[in-house]
């Protein structure tokens, strides 16, 4: 039980910092997500804040993002380095 | 390998109305490089046309524009053009890049095990950010070209005769280029990077990696 208290916190604390990278998103502009139409921010934080499938795929890119800075996904090597045609 | 680009751009909704019309840009670029355009755009982006003109022409490069999921790719009103287990076959000997949802997933790995050269696409979302502005001037949204450009950028290489890992990789490129610009500055536009990551990163490139279109 306390073990799900504790998983059900951390999702509330992802909850939080996912809602709060939304609100820098304009307010003229629209997020296309595959084939469910273009998304407000309101739009957005309500999926977060429901869970709903397109909600949660916007918390995993927000997430993989923070994951991917962590890992220094900006100081990689270039992709086509190794190539040599021009 | 002939010359002939076959290219499927419904226009039935904003996402890919905004497909659509960047893709211009690639056909243009086809046209000046003497390249055949099947264009199979609006209506004619349906599975009878598709299958048809595969048959008949032949095409070595095939650009498909649509929604997608796991096993398919969809055309015109969202009909089914290519599923996993129906005609992916199809796709023998041929060079794909298909700017969709999720296909490179399963569809594209299919594709290659039925003989496709090569597959270039998503394993998961393709995310873009549009400006509610410029919805009906999808060239002139400078916000979507961040993501229409960097994907653009796979088709550039292979028309130009890049194989497809190098085009892939090139286009990687820009997408991370765009993001970092974003991310490392006081730009109001960093919001938008978590998305050209995203895309980035769910990029795939299957089949031989030397494959071109040449």
């Amino acid at each position: 039980m306390a073990e799900k208290k504790d998983k059900n916190k951390i999702n509330e604390e992802i909850k939080k910092i996912v809602i709060a990278r939304l609100e820098v998103f304009p307010s003229d502009k629209r997020i296309s997500i595959g084939s469910i139409g273009e998304l407000t921010k309101e739009e957005m934080i309500e999926n977060v804040e429901k869970e709903t499938d397109i909600g949660e795929k916007i918390a995993e890119v927000q997430l993989n993002y923070l994951r991917a800075l962590k890992e220094g996904i900006f100081y990689e090597q270039d992709f086509t380095n190794h190539e040599t045609k021009t | 390998m002939n010359k002939i680009l076959l290219i499927t751009r419904p226009k039935h909704d904003v996402t890919v109305r905004y497909l659509f019309y960047w893709a211009e840009r690639i056909i243009e670029l086809a046209k000046e490089k003497s390249i055949t355009v099947l264009d199979l755009k609006e209506k004619r982006a349906n599975c009878k046309e598709l299958i048809s003109m595969l048959q008949k022409k032949e095409p070595s490069l095939v650009f498909f524009n649509g929604h997608g999921d796991d096993n398919s790719i969809t055309g015109h009103d969202n009909e089914v053009l290519l599923a996993v287990g129906k005609n992916e076959q199809l796709l023998i000997s041929k060079i794909v890049y298909a700017l969709s949802c999720k296909s490179g997933k399963i569809l594209g790995h299919k594709s290659i095990q039925g003989g496709a050269f090569g597959y270039i696409g998503y394993d998961e979302d393709f995310i873009f950010v549009v400006d509610q502005d410029k919805i009906r001037e999808p060239l002139k949204d400078k916000t979507a070209e961040l993501f229409l450009e960097a994907s653009n950028q796979v088709m550039i290489c292979l028309i130009k005769g890049h194989n497809i890992r190098y085009s892939s990789e090139r286009s990687k490129n820009i997408f991370r280029e765009n993001a970092l610009k974003l991310a490392s500055s006081e730009s109001h536009d960093n919001y938008l990077a978590p998305y050209l990551l995203w895309d980035m990163q769910h990029q795939v490139c299957l089949g031989d990696e030397n494959a071109s279109f040449k």
